[in-house]
């Protein structure tokens, strides 16, 4: 305790303690002489003998300091006060390390802050961990691929009753529907919902209630609850009283509005404007063999996924068995909702993290190589330190201390720069990523941020502290403290710095260039159909306005026959689904051919087409023709499906029948190319066919429109000539297939965006390391410079030897970083396309901005040197 | 002067209080004591004496000012706390103890 007490006196009293010893031994050599004096020497030799005894009084008083209590701490307070004291004597430095550090801090800063609010917090949700969504699992030959399937009412229900892994378990479906009764008919989708799933997340209405099981009757309860949004930009936000909406011509009362709380990006469900109960009837609980439904579900407290999923496991064996038509082979699965929002990205984003280590890493190397030279000119000042008595562990700790002072600048700085950065590109993340909201300076990040700033700290400091060594002191003093080799002693560090900054920063450009000619591969790959100057957008017609297939029929003619008057289109088709995009698949057969031992294993991908379809999208006809109106019922295959089931035979005059039309039998009247039917970055043609039918069932198309020019000019009047059609029923998704096809490589080009910058940082760091490494090299052998010049060499020699200089470690650096990407090849692999990890071209690419970079760093120190007068270098020595 | 003898802390801390039992000291005060006493074998320095003196005055078994010497000379003097002197007495009954243990030990011969 008194301990305690006399350590923190000591914190502030050194140097009057200090004081204190030297009045002390100088009183203990007064009486030494004394003694001497009595003994019989003269007066001088007892005063010199006393002061033999007493020894050094500065080793003295830090003996006496080191036996003080809390000795550890006030070292510490003494080592940080000298650093400081250090720092402001050269700001220059101090900025340049600073400044250094803080970019490798900032950048891994905003790079771990997304990581944490996107894949490592949970879900802004109550019970947000807990919630699991529940799928389906197909019979795999049914649905080669798919493993997540909608669910079937009658199968949750047996889910639910028998289950016991789940604090409950809620199921909710979509549907479109046409809202009147404002200005203008809009067409808009809305989820029913069964009344358990507000209460499984613990919502709470803003006004009014929520949805309860009275209002889940049969045939539905003409209720509903609406969104925040929708309240307010359709009744302008007053007091809930009684209104209600048009939904297909049937007035719903809205008993309760959600708040704007309620709806978070991540899941679907709860931005939804309109939510109504399911409504079932005992017909529609039994249905079993349809699933259109999703299901979430609240995993009791402790059970774990594996735990709820062999026991869903249990019961669909059990289902099966029951029901052997419509259930053998549908399994179960389940996957955590925040696991399902964000495993698209969770890959690319660990990708980034490495990314910006590497980046982290040639800062401090830089660092480190600025701390190093400035560690080498301190030399003769350690030189004395080491004399009076400091150990080396003492110097390397006081190295330490005042590098992690300006760590700690350089991550407040940092976090400032990070800060600044998300907030610029806020919108940016908003539309790349999943849960961009959640990202935030929470207390995990900056916590992440303190430690990486003393890991910077440390990293830059641990190769100036191996090299300040003691064992040169003596050889320092000798040669006079003036300027020494010393900068050669440091050269094969510094060397190897920057070895390092190029090696990584190679692996960066690599792994950049590498994303770079993916974008453009994928951007370029020829889809199969021409994308350029195609419009697109979808209409849904309502089911009470136009109740019969041949009325929904004659609408969607008198769509195209409009949209072909419209000035500027050359061409109009429908479409179920637009390539690059899922679409439905079935189980088919051939007439004619037994059917296959294994019922529905026969599948191929299956769009719904108009007749101009193939020619609105350019897609060239191999064999046969296109369907027309004067086909009953007529299909056009791609070649791969020809080549697959009618090897060597000819399809056209064939006969198909398809699982979703039962009792209708198509003709096949023509073969077309193959095209990338559902993605860009899919190599193997999907076997597809496409359909026509006079009598036609659809209730929503996609319109294709192609026009002469640029779609922008014609957009406007194409939309009009379908909206005068028929204002009630409301035109959606408006794009240009330009559009969509960059949407499919926004997530890659958000990547390129970050490694691509990454890249250019660290190759500027590098350039930087590699300048100082130089400039210093320059001066520490300014005078074998100047006797070269001296004895004759040309500017032209001079130039050279600085150049080579420079290119030396570069090029170890390039073999280096050629094994790092390399090694790395597998992690790449999942970002590119199109090309192979060990893509020469790439790596020759950055090998050489990395040479031209080092060439530019050289030029300045060149020039210098190249300049010294050398009788003025000779003479200062 | 006879050969110099490794002089453990604790040991260097028992007679510097041992020596202050007797009398309130300065620090070449309780050096030459020490001497004295030890008949010669221990001489301690500067070096080792002053760190000592802190780390005991820390405990707070020893305190310190400052006063006029016998001959005039301005010295810091230090005497025993009475937690101090209660310690001393339990130190110097280990060491008989430990030293009584270490006669036995090297004079048996079996």
């Amino acid at each position: 305790m008194n301990r305690l007490i006399a350590a923190v006196r000591n914190l502030f009293g050194g140097r009057r303690s200090d004081r204190e010893t030297e009045a002390e031994l100088e009183s203990y050599a007064e009486h030494a002489a004394d003694a001497y004096e009595s003994r019989g020497l003269s007066r001088a030799d007892a005063e010199r003998a006393a002061r033999l005894d007493v020894g050094g009084i500065a080793q003295v008083s830090e003996q006496v300091r080191d036996a003080s209590a809390g000795r550890a701490l006030e070292s510490l307070r003494r080592d940080l006060a000298y650093g400081i004291r250090g720092l402001r004597r050269s700001p220059g430095f101090t900025l340049a390390v600073a400044g250094v550090l803080a970019l490798g801090i900032g950048a891994t800063t905003a790079i771990f802050s997304i990581v944490s609010g996107v894949l490592l917090r949970p879900l802004p949700v109550p019970h947000g961990d807990q919630l699991v969504r529940v799928f389906h699992t197909p019979p795999p030959d049914s649905f080669p691929g798919i493993t997540r399937f909608s669910v079937s009412p009658a199968n949750f229900l047996d889910w639910k009753a028998r289950s016991h892994s789940f604090d409950d378990l809620a199921i909710y479906g979509f549907g479109g529907r046409t809202l009147t009764g404002g200005p203008r008919a809009e067409s808009i989708t809305i989820a029913h919902v069964s009344p358990n799933l507000f209460a499984m997340i613990d919502a709470v209405p803003a006004m009014g209630r929520l949805l309860n099981a009275d209002d889940d009757r049969p045939g539905g309860g003409r209720v509903a609850m609406v969104s925040w949004s929708f309240w307010q930009s359709r009744f302008g936000g007053v007091a809930l009283d009684g209104q209600s909406v048009i939904l297909d011509g049937e007035p719903y009362a809205i008993v309760g509005v959600m708040p704007a709380s309620f709806e978070w990006p991540v899941w679907s469900i709860t931005g939804m404007p309109i939510w109504t109960p399911l409504g079932w009837t005992d017909a529609d609980r039994a249905v079993r063999g349809n699933h259109n439904y999703n299901v979430i579900g609240r995993l009791r407290p402790g059970v774990s996924v594996a735990a709820a999923s062999a026991e869903l496991d249990a019961i669909s064996a059990d289902l099966a068995r029951e029901h052997p038509v419509e259930n053998t082979g549908w399994g179960a699965n389940l996957v955590r909702l925040q696991d399902l929002i964000v495993n698209p990205v969770r890959r690319s984003l660990l990708i980034l993290l490495g990314a910006v280590g590497f980046l982290l890493l040639i800062a401090s190397a830089n660092a480190s190589n600025l701390i190093l030279s400035r560690a080498l000119g301190r030399q003769k000042e350690v030189a004395i330190r080491a004399a009076l008595g400091a150990s080396r562990a003492r110097i390397i700790r006081q190295l330490i201390v005042e590098t992690l002072l300006v760590a700690a600048v350089a991550g407040a700085a940092g976090l400032g720069l990070a800060r600044l950065t998300l907030l610029a590109f806020a919108t940016y993340l908003k539309d790349q990523l999943p849960r961009a909201t959640d990202v935030a300076l929470d207390g995990r990040v900056v916590g992440v941020t303190i430690g990486v700033a003393v890991v910077a700290g440390l990293l830059a400091s641990l190769g100036p502290a191996i090299r300040a060594s003691p064992a040169g002191v003596q050889d320092t003093l000798k040669q006079g403290l003036g300027r020494t080799d010393a900068a050669s002693a440091g050269r094969l560090g510094r060397r190897l710095l920057v070895g390092v900054e190029v090696a990584l920063s190679l692996a960066l450009l690599a792994g950049a260039g590498l994303l770079a000619r993916s974008v453009w591969s994928l951007l370029h790959v020829d889809p199969g159909f021409e994308t350029a100057n195609v419009l697109t957008f979808s209409v849904g017609v309502s089911q009470s306005k136009y109740p019969t297939p041949g009325s929904r029929s004659a609408y969607f003619d008198d769509g195209l026959a409009r949209l072909r008057a419209v000035p500027g289109v050359t061409d109009a088709a429908l479409v179920d689904t637009l390539p690059l995009g899922p679409g439905s698949m079935q189980p088919f057969t051939i007439v004619g051919r037994a059917a296959p031992v294994v019922a529905d294993s026969l599948e191929l991908a299956v769009r719904q087409i108009s007749p101009g379809y193939f020619r609105a999208f350019r897609i060239p006809l191999v064999r046969g023709r296109d369907v027309d109106a004067h086909d009953a019922n007529a299909v056009v295959i791609s070649e791969s499906a020809a080549r697959t089931f009618w090897p060597g035979a000819d399809p056209i005059g064939q006969q198909m029948q398809f699982k979703f039309t039962p009792g209708v039998t198509f003709d096949v009247v023509g073969i077309v190319r193959d095209i990338r039917l559902e993605s860009l970055d899919s190599d193997n043609a999907m076997p597809t066919v496409y359909q026509w039918m006079r009598e036609r069932p659809w209730s929503a198309m996609t319109f294709v429109v192609r026009t002469a020019g640029p779609p922008a000019s014609v957009t406007p009047t194409a939309l009009s000539a379908i909206e005068d059609l028929d204002p009630n029923q409301a035109v959606r998704d408006v794009a240009t297939m330009t559009e969509r096809v960059a949407a499919t490589t926004a997530p890659r080009r958000f990547e390129l965006d970050l490694l691509g910058t990454f890249a250019v940082l660290a190759v500027a760091l590098a350039g930087i390391g590699l300048f100082s490494v130089l400039a210093h090299a320059v001066r520490g052998r300014s005078r074998e410079i100047a006797v070269r010049s001296a004895l004759g060499a040309s500017t032209a020699e001079i130039i050279g030897l600085v150049v080579v200089e420079g290119v030396k470690p570069t090029l170890g650096g390039l073999a280096a970083g050629l094994i790092i990407a390399w090694s790395l090849g597998p992690v790449l692999k999942t970002l590119i396309f199109g090309i192979g990890t060990f893509d020469l071209a790439t790596y020759a690419a950055g090998a050489t901005a990395l040479l031209v970079v080092s060439c530019v760093a050289a030029i300045v120190p060149a020039w210098r040197a190249a300049h010294l007068d050398p009788l003025k270098v000779l003479r200062e020595e | 002067m006879p050969p110099q003898v490794e002089l453990l802390q604790g040991t260097l801390d028992l007679l510097i209080l041992r020596t202050l039992t007797l009398e309130p000291q300065h620090g070449w005060g309780i050096s030459r004591r020490i001497q004295q006493i030890t008949r010669g074998t221990f001489d301690v320095k500067p070096g080792s004496m002053f760190p000592a003196l802190k780390r005991l005055e820390e405990k707070g078994w020893i305190t310190a000012s400052w006063g006029p010497s016998e001959n005039g000379r301005r010295s810091k003097f230090y005497s025993l706390t009475a937690t101090g002197r209660r310690h001393v007495k339990h130190e110097v009954d280990t060491w008989r103890r430990i030293a009584a243990a270490i006669g036995w030990a090297l004079e048996a011969t079996r």
